[in-house]
């Protein structure tokens, strides 16, 4: 080993502070004779700035309260009723992130053509397929819960919003909704990425309860919500 | 097999006890994994996985290093079964920047621009790039002692890992970041290494 892979190979101690002091003066005194020792002194410093000043985000709030009331939900009611388990377990069935937005306009809106009919007597599945037109790293997904539903095992949770990648093609997102009571309004749905939105709304009602009864559950509700674009 | 439950009373207090700390939880998820959505998915599966030890929580003096220790435990366990390395990487947006940009349409562009700016923002995406190819626990020792500023003895007492283990582990993970970043390795070994 030479004088200069002897030096380097003790460049990260130096830097790190682990030297004592014959060791870093022997660092030092080949520095100041070597511009090759030098540089790598100087990208070594580098690396450790960019490290040091590696920009991290502020969780989501709501992402937060959604993950504690998801913590207490899934022991609560076992793993088979998941809380919010229908958007997370949906984050990471989906899995992986976005490629909708293949078109010029930064915003597109699906309207609400259909109305949901719920039971209102149990949870009902309703899914919402995202199609991709590609696989999507790091989509924005967002969802808007309206006032007489609540996500199952998230009660009083009214938005909510997560990041998943989106695979190539149909992504499904199973929401399983409780009513609270009779009522008709739009659930909205939303994808970011890119700068770009989709948007769609479906309007979700649950009538009063029948006198007779007619008005049978419907799970497993399947409503293809955004078409690629 | 039968779930511990905890009661509502019970529920309240584990959220007490982890709502300070979950701030730290998540910025420290993001350092070890790149991206807001594995960082997010990392914190709920490390909270799934407390709720049921509350009491063993009631109990602990200091909770910060101790659900920092659990974080680094499942990250490490979770990254392996998964097999997630050399991808994942994700840029945040700096302050001004358009929310929702696509992190690549962040990369260095042709156009003329402030060096300075340009060249800060090559590293980052290529750090970003590097940091993927590291193995869960270089990765891991990296975010906490050079991002986060712990030292080795810390880590070490955090860990619970010996700090010559850690020190080791840390070197090599630098000789890997130097490599993928094309910098001139700092000894012979790195150059075996890479």
């Amino acid at each position: 080993m030479n004088r200069c892979e002897h030096i380097a190979h003790r460049l990260d101690d130096y830097l790190d502070g682990h030297l004592d002091g014959a060791g870093r003066d022997a660092v030092e005194v080949h520095l100041n004779g070597c511009a090759d020792c030098r540089r790598r002194l100087a990208e070594a410093r580098d690396l450790r700035a960019a490290l040091r000043a590696w920009p991290v985000p502020e969780p989501d709030p709501a992402f937060l309260r959604q993950a504690l009331e998801q913590a207490k939900g899934v022991h609560r009611r076992g793993p088979s009723r998941p809380v919010l388990a229908a958007a997370l377990a949906a984050t990471l069935a989906l899995g992986l992130a976005l490629g909708l937005f293949m078109g010029t306009s930064d915003t597109s809106v699906e309207p609400s053509v259909q109305v949901v009919v719920l039971s209102g007597e149990h949870t009902e599945t309703v899914h919402l397929v995202f199609h991709a037109t590609r696989a999507v790293p790091d989509a924005e997904i967002q969802l808007s819960i309206p006032a007489h539903l609540e996500l199952s095992g998230s009660p009083g949770v009214r938005d909510l919003r997560w990041h998943a990648e989106l695979s190539e093609g149909a992504n499904l997102l199973a929401l399983p909704l409780a009513a609270l009571h009779a009522g008709e309004d739009y659930l909205e749905a939303s994808i970011n990425y890119n700068g770009k939105e989709q948007r769609v709304r479906v309007a979700l009602r649950v009538p009063h309860a029948p006198a007779d009864g007619s008005a049978g559950p419907r799970s497993g509700l399947h409503f293809e919500s955004i078409d690629p674009v | 097999m039968r779930k511990k439950s905890v009661s509502g009373g019970s529920a309240a207090e584990f959220e007490s006890l982890l709502r300070p700390h979950l701030r730290h939880l998540y910025q420290t998820a993001y350092r070890f994994t790149g991206t807001r959505a594995d960082a997010e998915d990392l914190v709920q599966d490390v909270l799934v996985k407390l709720y049921p030890r509350l009491s063993e929580l009631r109990t602990v003096d200091q909770l910060r290093p101790w659900v920092t220790r659990v974080l680094y435990r499942v990250f490490v366990d979770e990254w392996r079964r998964r097999g997630r390395r050399g991808e994942q990487v994700e840029a945040v947006a700096e302050e001004g920047a358009e929310t929702g940009a696509d992190p690549m349409d962040r990369l260095p562009s042709v156009s003329p621009g402030p060096e300075e700016e340009t060249q800060s923002s090559l590293i980052r995406t290529r750090l970003a790039a590097a940091l993927g190819t590291l193995n869960p626990e270089q990765r891991a020792v990296v975010a906490l002692h050079d991002m986060e500023g712990y030292t080795l003895e810390e880590l070490s007492s955090l860990l619970d890992c010996p700090t010559g283990t850690l020190k080791s582990r840390l070197h090599r993970a630098r000789a890997r970041l130097r490599v993928e970043l094309d910098m001139e390795p700092l000894s012979a070994l790195e150059r075996v290494e890479g």
